[in-house]
């Protein structure tokens, strides 16, 4: 490989074949985060909280009651919404997801938890998506004698059966439910 | 931490340094996944990452085979050494590495000015970092003759595609040790075509004459650390990037680069090691192994105790490791030239491709394949081969625009 030309079509031409082969990010759930540190990778779960500021901003991705802060550069998802972030999951202090882009996706199917089960224990179902159902009133959702304060979301008058994340808010010292999926419920 | 301790950490740290591929960070990986760290053990853990940073210059001089952090500095160094100056290769990379810690500690507190409180620089380098490395890329090009640029830019460009590839790749150890993709891509790069145009000639006659510290290579270290600084405070950049830039804009004499190249690795480590006090975050993977174990309160007033510490064992180590890399020279000086060339560069190639593919299994050995075919472009064209530096700044770059 004396000549500059040769050396030159040849080492493009490994580099080309070395991106087509280049296999496409692993799928993982933000509880699998530490073992793919340095590497690009999708990661799928629900908007726990979000602080946006000029160009950007930063969320936390829950799934089974482990959570993940996402950087991400232009509009932040809504919260409770159920969204596949990807990008490369380095250090700057605590592990972070640098995420190239974000786009929703679809949730995986989750049992309704009564309210009641929710306010028994509430910590035990942040960082993961929820499905539950009640009376929908202004500012919050009722079931019997049990409320939970509603955070960001649609509205929907009436027995309604909602998805989205509930999130530990320090303002209220009190939980409240991000309604990311609403539609009527008929008991 | 007692003196014995010292001194078996730093030998720990002569004996790791000496493998060639072996980063600091998977070092630290491995400690935190055997021993429990308390606070003698962890900084027992960063006297020998210390020492480890500072040794690593011999397997680059001698044998070209250098780790992530000493990949560019193996161009002047080596090519020192097939000039019959080895040994003041290694002197000199051991005094600008001296000088550079000594200028993190006593640079500590005016670099905690200006990159955090009261002036907040830290925020104005990173929305500045992708017009510097811009500026840089520009630079390399600028420096080769006119009819080279053209083929320069090419190499550059294809460098730069190769870097962006390596930041995906998903490089996995069989053994599940910690690797990262940069140890394929930089041996390759650097290390593999110096190993395979080393020829079959021995390695000449070293001579060890008094150490001559080239004129204005005060001025170099002082600035390379200071460009560490920079970097050790921006996540993402690592020690190689930091000397990638310092390489930049360099015609001097191998000796002056690599002071300056050898002053920013060590002070990158320093820095990134003091990070954690100055703006609160870890920079660096034995930085963020051993944060647990440390008080990291904000830092208003006096010198927090534990960066006291953390500074003071580094420094301590940083003189630990240039005595055992002068007393290992001495060894390496008087036996490597005996030995034929070629089983020292076929071990040196085993070694290199066995610890590649023992940290970054069958898919590093595929982009080591590949990043040395590119490495062997500006042999074949005839170019300078810092344009393979476009490996590390590229992708940075890239990420930072798009």
């Amino acid at each position: 490989m004396r000549r500059p030309r040769d050396a030159f079509a040849l080492a493009t031409a490994l580099l080309a074949g070395l991106w087509l082969i280049a296999p496409d990010p692993p799928h993982i759930v933000p509880a699998e985060a530490s073992a793919h540190e340095g590497r690009e990778v999708h990661v799928d779960g629900v908007v726990l909280a979000a602080q946006a500021w000029d160009g950007g901003g930063r969320m936390h991705l829950g799934h089974d009651g482990h959570a993940l802060e996402v950087r991400v550069e232009g509009p932040l998802p809504e919260l409770g919404a159920w969204v596949q972030a990807t990008g490369d999951l380095r250090r700057d202090g605590d592990l972070v997801l640098w995420a190239s882009t974000w786009r929703p996706a679809a949730a995986p199917d989750v049992a309704v938890v009564p309210l009641a089960t929710l306010a028994a224990v509430p910590d035990e179902w942040t960082a993961q998506r929820i499905t539950t159902r009640g009376e929908m009133e202004d500012t919050a959702l009722r079931d019997g004698a049990i409320r939970v304060s509603l955070g960001e979301g649609p509205r929907l008058a009436g027995h309604v059966q909602v998805e989205g994340a509930l999130v530990y808010e320090p303002r209220c010292l009190c939980y409240v439910l991000h309604i990311d999926e609403i539609r009527p419920w008929i008991r | 931490m007692d003196p014995l301790t010292l001194l078996i950490a730093a030998a720990v740290g002569l004996a790791t340094g000496l493998v060639p591929g072996l980063h600091v960070n998977t070092l630290a990986a491995l400690a935190l996944a055997t021993v429990p760290l308390d606070h003698d053990a962890a900084l027992a853990l960063i006297v020998v990452g210390t020492v480890h940073t500072v040794v690593g210059i011999l397997p680059a001089t001698y044998l070209g085979a250098p780790g992530e952090d000493e990949a560019l500095a193996t161009l002047p160094a080596h090519q020192m050494l097939q000039a019959g100056r080895g040994p003041e290769a290694v002197r000199i990379s051991v005094w600008a590495s001296t000088l550079a810690m000594c200028f993190v500690v006593l640079a500590l507190l005016p670099v905690k000015w200006i990159l955090a409180a009261p002036f907040q620089g830290a925020r104005l380098l990173e929305a500045a970092l992708p017009w510097i490395l811009g500026g840089v890329l520009a630079l390399l090009l600028s420096q080769e003759p006119r009819g080279r640029r053209l083929v320069a830019a090419g190499i550059l460009m294809l460098a730069g595609w190769l870097g962006w590839l390596a930041w995906h790749w998903p490089t996995r150890s069989p053994w599940a040790l910690p690797g990262s993709p940069l140890l394929p891509l930089l041996t390759g790069l650097f290390a593999l075509p110096t190993l395979r145009h080393a020829g079959t000639a021995r390695i000449a006659s070293q001579a060890a004459p008094p150490i001559r510290v080239p004129a204005r290579s005060g001025q170099s270290v002082m600035l390379a650390s200071s460009v560490a600084a920079g970097t050790a405070v921006l996540p993402g950049l690592t020690a190689a990037v930091a000397t990638a830039i310092a390489h930049a804009g360099r015609r001097a004499e191998p000796r002056t680069i690599l002071a300056s190249l050898s002053a920013v690795n060590t002070a990158h480590h320093g820095f990134a090691l003091a990070m954690l006090w100055i703006v609160g975050a870890t920079r660096s993977g034995l930085a963020d192994a051993t944060r647990g174990v440390f008080q990291a309160r904000p830092w208003n007033g006096a010198v927090p105790s534990d960066l006291h510490a953390v500074l003071t064992v580094a420094l301590l180590a940083t003189l630990l490791g240039a005595a055992g890399t002068l007393a290992l020279e001495r060894l390496a000086r008087g036996r490597l030239p005996r030995v034929p060339a070629r089983p020292l560069h076929v071990g040196a190639l085993i070694l290199i491709v066995a610890t590649v593919a023992a940290l970054t299994g069958p898919w590093g050995l595929a982009l080591l394949a590949v990043a040395t075919m590119v490495g062997e472009l500006p042999l074949v064209a005839g170019t300078r081969r810092v344009h393979l530096a476009a490996c590390l700044i590229g992708p940075v770059l890239i990420s930072r625009f798009v």
